[in-house]
């Protein structure tokens, strides 16, 4: 929480983001988990996975290492070394869809945020059937409502870890369409189609997002995290102008909501960031996660500019850190460390979620630099 | 002659779908030629968009609805282009590789291809390898686009070049690569021809790579 404010901190704050296959194969071939259940089921389902050709396996089996991810982001991220763990509420929940999954025609469905109904390709779920038919009829989508209840997990991680930094997911705003309801394409052209629709699909959802962040809030999170995509490589996904129009607002909206709730905003967005910097610092955002050096982004730069106003998760390179040399890519977590520490803004962090692809040498590269880091080896 | 074209390419650019189409109509009652009318309207409007893509004057939704009206300019002339035999520029086959569903890239590459008159033959997502060489086997085509989003699915890629390989069909098609995770390095690593950062330079790469070769 210092680090947010750029106060002085006893060891720089650590945030992991694993795939839960990513979780699998840890538990199995690098560090075992404490709890021997957990340890014990995560080993069988990746070698498995393992034996079965990873990506090449059955539905089950490609599926099942999905049960590890809230367990990945919370405990094992946690004796990995994280200071900081991600919670998510029984809307966004990952084991709650889990819950719902069943065979159909021969494949796996399950039902997703929104009640989406979900299918499986590679190691993902995705939507195979969306909930409006055209833009036009996003007014009949109806949000659940928010108890308390939803966050029980996340209130009991909080009492149970008192001293480690909860982060509760909040879901998202313009990714809701792009990635569950209209899918990219549609979400797109319907910026140009059916921009009055979107406006007010996006102030709904914003309503609702915001109770949201009121319930993480009362759960006991210190901070609260909304993912939501806004680059691709090198460029924004829509113009700032349109960004600025159709989801800038309630991104701003969210982020007073949480902070008049007391805690500070975490955003989480994949990309080209740095036309955007200007806006998040404009609307007070406490951290940007990710800031992926694949989509050109450039750390150095935003720092000094921004590095007083806006802390910054990153500098573990998940993306080309798969191809480069364990040096090469302890050089790179070092240099990132060496421009964080210089303003204090600063939480080391994967740009991404890691994956199970990156090489096992890779993998003790990451952990030993962060180690050295945290026990001041690097100044 | 040469207003309407520039008209045909000026709406396109602006995305009006319903007007490019009553021009591409307006254009051939007036006896251009329906080549004339693809190269100098639809694929001059394209060109456009990509370079203002390229150079981030327009972004991804400014594309789409420029494509739509390509298309829609397409649907009225195709009839009339089949009838005069137009050489395309070349076919591509494209797809998004085996355990991938994220499509917006492969789309944009494959709009943006149409765009500047290639025959795409699109696949779609979650492409497996054995798919892949078969259309290559079966359509014939001069490049192969294979689009991933995820670091976890970029070994599909190198499994499909290895298997168009052993079909003995490497050598007949070219094949360039794209997305996020992807670079220039792991195309040359994979023995691919070519790796394109976003979709108007896959239209500069495949022109480079069939130079100048129509179907």
């Amino acid at each position: 929480m210092a680090a947010l404010k750029g106060l002085p901190v006893d060891r720089v704050p650590v945030f992991y983001w694993l795939n839960p296959h990513a979780t699998c194969r840890l538990i199995a071939d690098y560090q075992p988990a404490d709890s021997g259940i957990t340890d014990c089921l995560a080993r069988r389902l990746w070698r498995r996975f393992e034996r079965h050709g990873g990506p090449e396996a059955g539905e089950w089996t490609r599926m099942l290492p999905s049960l590890f991810e809230e367990y990945g982001n919370g405990q094992y991220a946690l004796e990995l070394g994280a200071d900081v763990s991600i919670q998510s509420p029984e809307l966004t929940s990952p084991s709650a869809f889990i819950k719902s999954i069943k065979r159909e025609n021969g494949r796996i469905t399950l039902s997703g945020p929104l009640g989406i109904k979900m299918g499986v390709a590679g190691i993902y779920a995705y939507p195979i059937e969306s909930l409006v038919t055209s833009s036009r009829d996003l007014h009949t989508i109806e949000f659940p409502p928010i108890t308390d209840r939803l966050f029980a997990n996340a209130r009991k991680f909080r009492a149970d870890n008192p001293d480690i930094c909860v982060a509760v997911e909040a879901f998202a705003l313009q990714q809701v369409l792009c990635d569950y309801i209209l899918g990219m394409e549609q979400y797109m052209l319907a910026l140009y189609d059916y921009p009055e629709e979107i406006a007010a699909f996006m102030q709904r959802l914003t309503d609702w997002v915001a109770e949201i962040i009121r319930g993480a809030a009362r759960a006991g999170a210190d901070v609260v995290c909304l993912a939501d995509d806004y680059g691709t490589t090198e460029r924004p996904l829509i113009s700032m102008k349109m960004w600025k129009t159709f989801t800038y607002p309630h991104l701003k909206r969210l982020i007073a909501v949480a902070h008049e709730a007391g805690i500070p905003f975490m955003l989480h967005s994949c990309g080209y960031q740095m036309p955007f910097l200007e806006y998040y610092v404009e609307a007070e955002l406490d951290l940007l996660q990710s800031f992926q050096p694949k989509a050109g982004n450039d750390f150095e730069a935003a720092y000094e500019k921004y590095g007083d106003r806006l802390a910054f998760a990153t500098g573990i390179d998940v993306q080309r850190g798969e191809s480069m040399t364990p040096q090469e890519l302890r050089d790179e977590i070092l240099r990132y460390f060496r421009i964080g520490k210089t303003k204090g803004r600063y939480i080391i962090g994967t740009t991404h979620m890691l994956q199970y692809t990156m090489p096992t040498e890779n993998v003790r590269a990451i952990f030993d630099t962060v180690r050295e880091i945290q026990a001041g080896l690097h100044g | 002659m040469t207003e309407i074209l520039h008209d045909i390419a000026s709406n396109l650019y602006d995305g009006s779908q319903h007007r490019v189409a009553a021009l591409v109509r307006e254009a051939l009652q007036q006896g251009v030629a329906p080549e004339r009318i693809l190269r100098e309207g639809l694929i001059a409007g394209m060109n456009e968009v990509g370079r203002d893509f390229k150079v981030g004057d327009l972004f991804t939704p400014e594309v789409l609805i420029a494509a739509r009206a390509m298309h829609a300019g397409l649907d009225v002339l195709r009839p009339v282009l089949a009838e005069c035999d137009v050489p395309s520029a070349g076919r591509c086959v494209i797809g998004t590789v085996k355990g991938d569903l994220h499509d917006i890239g492969k789309n944009l590459v494959k709009m943006m291809m149409e765009g500047a008159g290639f025959e795409v033959i699109d696949l779609g997502t979650d492409v497996q390898p054995e798919a892949f060489v078969e259309a290559v086997r079966q359509h014939r085509p001069d490049l192969l686009g294979m689009s991933a989003l995820l670091t976890t699915t970029m070994p599909a890629i190198c499994q499909t070049v290895a298997e168009l390989d052993e079909a003995g069909l490497r050598d007949s098609v070219k094949v360039m690569i794209g997305g996020a995770p992807l670079t220039a390095a792991f195309a040359r690593e994979i023995g691919a021809d070519g790796y394109a950062p976003d979709a108007a330079s896959a239209v500069e790469l495949a022109r480079a790579l069939t130079n100048g070769r129509s179907h």
